[in-house]
């Protein structure tokens, strides 16, 4: 399967009270902005040239989602969601444990109906592979995202959070990679993708796994700065050289709103490879002055 | 390096990914005692030794290091078990012990053994927060006088399940405000005496908010808030600010902003945020500061040098939350050397 990408794309960051650069700026945007507020956010993104939409499968996103459907959303839009929210499975492990995150999942799934088996203090998912547990994990958060999604809406591919994959990364567990990419592919044709915030290892890491890098597409960041960039710009930029064909998405383009459109667009257009790219907005003023600016200036020839 | 890991949690997870990325450096050995989790992460992770006891893993491996991430309550016992068998570098999550008599007891196991050890209080290698004590260090903005600071989370509106949330093992000054008081230590040194209170919100056993004063030889005086149970911030934030008798410096997990004699002239000061202070790391992980404080531990190793903060320095943290339990109790001054207490 190749991967079909979209060039530019509007994040979800701002919608979520997320600011790399200032929480403090985060935590003022994130109570602003309302369902209704966010779609014309993204349907201003979309009349200036954007073509899909990351977020992540947030309790809010999804909402999102819900209330385009309501709203009689009938318009083309690519989603690109990233799993799984990464934060409340944090938070969640640091109050139940492993154990307790785990068994939370299997009871629910067993309640479901999905498992034929009880697993009520975990013996008996000891039969269970991760690679399944897994498969099921993704099965109910792309089942969440086919519920919620409007008509015209339809999902491109689906990212692992940057946690998850460098964490993958790190381990060198290759063999969940495969599972994720395979599955993927397999049960919902949806071209698998990865966020990460290593790219040159990342990078390694497929090669060393045998995974096609066409098959799939990644979202990392890009930036005049090297912010977020590691171990070094300049190492993300010789590994991307490398390259002949990948989808690759940048994000962090603008440093979290450090550096201006001007130098965000100069800087991507002399990389070796024209990148697509993700920019989250948090208003429609400047969704229209940002997705114009990018489109005409990166991907209008 | 041979690297072992007890405890398989979320930070468990994070020191073996981004220690195993590390050059040179690799995670030989994992102990964790759930066998549900065991068996997963053999499957995920098939090239690692495996063992449910600390005291196999420590005498079959050769280890260069061990890496311990389970609940606090257990920092103890397991130390004992890994020095009984054999002295090496000893790495723990923070915070160090549950309380003061815990974490001096390990502080004194370590000297004896002669042991390189640093606990978890990563903070201090954050850009921010590094970049923040070379300012204070190099006298910018004179003799610190004043400090305020805060430690904030929205995580905690109901009681609350597991060890965080058990009397005499978790509380918001242990689980969060533990790395505020960490930065002071780091900043200021060893405060001569605390007063504060601590109140529950949502929790029936633990704090879930607490205030409190530091008083320091120097004549330095401070305060801090630290609750997980505030509204509005989803992700933790950590801010201090100094007044000093040249110049201002605040500092928060993002953000740095300096105002002295010479920055004043230009505008009211310099502001440095995230793309500002951002310096790629070897490894990326959750925070930057994660990456940088294992690569230091394992820097120490190879040069046979101390580590920062080691379970003396640490120990310090929990001397000072037992101080604030305390004078709220009590409703006094708490003195850190008794032997100055009048």
């Amino acid at each position: 399967m190749t991967a079909k990408i979209d060039r530019l794309l509007i994040g979800d960051n701002p919608f979520n009270g997320v600011s790399h650069r200032s929480r403090e700026r985060g935590r003022s945007r994130a109570t602003m902005l309302s369902e209704k507020e966010i779609v014309k956010i993204i349907e201003t993104a979309l009349d200036n040239g954007a073509q899909g939409w990351v977020f992540s499968v947030t309790p809010k996103m999804l909402s999102v989602l819900k209330h385009m459907r309501e709203d009689g959303w009938n318009r083309e839009l690519h989603l690109y969601p990233i799993v799984p929210d990464v934060l409340s499975l944090v938070n969640e492990s640091a109050e139940l444990g492993m154990v307790g995150l785990l068994s939370q999942f299997l009871d629910g799934l067993s309640v479901q109906g999905k498992l034929r088996f009880m697993v009520k203090g975990g013996l008996a998912a000891l039969s269970l592979s991760p690679m399944e547990l897994i498969k099921m994990y993704l099965d109910t958060e792309i089942a969440r995202i086919y519920a919620t999604m409007p008509r015209g809406a339809e999902t491109r591919a689906i990212f692992l959070h940057e946690v998850v994959t460098d964490t993958l990364v790190g381990l060198q567990a290759s063999n969940i990679l495969n599972g994720y990419c395979t599955h993927l592919q397999s049960k919902f044709g949806v071209v698998p993708g990865m966020v990460t915030r290593n790219f040159p290892r990342f990078v390694g890491f497929i090669e060393f796994s045998k995974v096609p890098l066409d098959s799939m597409m990644v979202m990392t960041p890009f930036n005049k700065v090297g912010f977020q960039m590691n171990p070094t710009r300049e190492s993300c930029e010789s590994s991307l050289s490398r390259l002949a064909k990948a989808n690759v998405i940048a994000m962090s383009v603008l440093a979290s709103g450090y550096l201006s459109l001007e130098e965000a667009t100069k800087y991507l257009k002399q990389l070796p490879i024209k990148l697509s790219c993700v920019v989250g907005v948090s208003s429609e003023a400047n969704a229209k002055n940002t997705f114009s600016y990018i489109n005409s200036t990166l991907y209008k020839e | 390096m041979k690297i072992g890991i007890v405890g398989l949690g979320k930070m468990g997870i994070l020191h073996a990914s981004i220690l195993n990325a590390l050059d040179g450096c690799s995670v030989a050995a994992i102990c964790e005692k759930e066998r549900l989790v065991l068996e997963f992460a053999k499957k995920i992770i098939p090239h690692v030794a495996f063992y449910s006891d600390v005291v196999s893993m420590v005498n079959e491996e050769k280890l260069d290091a061990v890496f311990v991430t389970t609940p606090i309550s257990t920092h103890l016992p397991i130390l004992r078990e890994i020095v009984d068998s054999a002295s090496i570098p000893v790495f723990m999550e923070k915070p160090l012990a549950v309380n003061y008599e815990d974490a001096s007891m390990m502080a004194r196991l370590s000297k004896e053994k002669r042991l390189i050890t640093m606990v978890g209080y990563q903070k201090r290698f954050a850009p921010s927060f590094s970049r923040a004590k070379s300012i204070l260090d190099s006298g910018q903005i004179g003799k610190p006088l004043v400090f305020r600071g805060h430690s904030f989370v929205s995580n905690v509106f109901k009681e609350g399940r597991g060890w965080r949330f058990k009397k005499g093992e978790g509380g918001a000054l242990l689980d969060l405000g533990s790395h505020l008081i960490d930065l002071l230590t780091f900043y200021f040194g060893v405060p001569d005496w605390v007063s504060g209170f601590d109140i529950q919100i949502a929790s029936k056993q633990v704090e879930d908010f607490a205030h409190a004063t530091f008083g320091f030889e120097s004549g330095l005086r401070g305060y801090v808030d630290v609750s997980w149970s505030v509204e509005g911030y989803r992700l933790p934030d950590t801010k201090i600010e100094v007044i000093g008798s040249e110049g201002r410096i605040e500092v928060s997990d993002d953000r740095l902003f300096v105002s002295d004699n010479q920055t004043k002239k230009d505008s009211d000061g310099k502001e440095f945020t995230a793309p500002d202070l951002y310096k790629g790391v070897s490894f990326l992980l959750g925070d930057p500061e994660y990456c940088t404080e294992d690569e230091f531990f394992v820097n120490s190793i190879k040069n046979g040098k101390d580590a920062h903060p080691d379970f003396p320095q640490a120990s310090i943290v929990n001397k000072v939350i037992e101080g604030i339990h305390k004078s709220s109790l009590e409703k006094k001054v708490v003195w850190l050397d008794d032997s100055k207490d009048r």
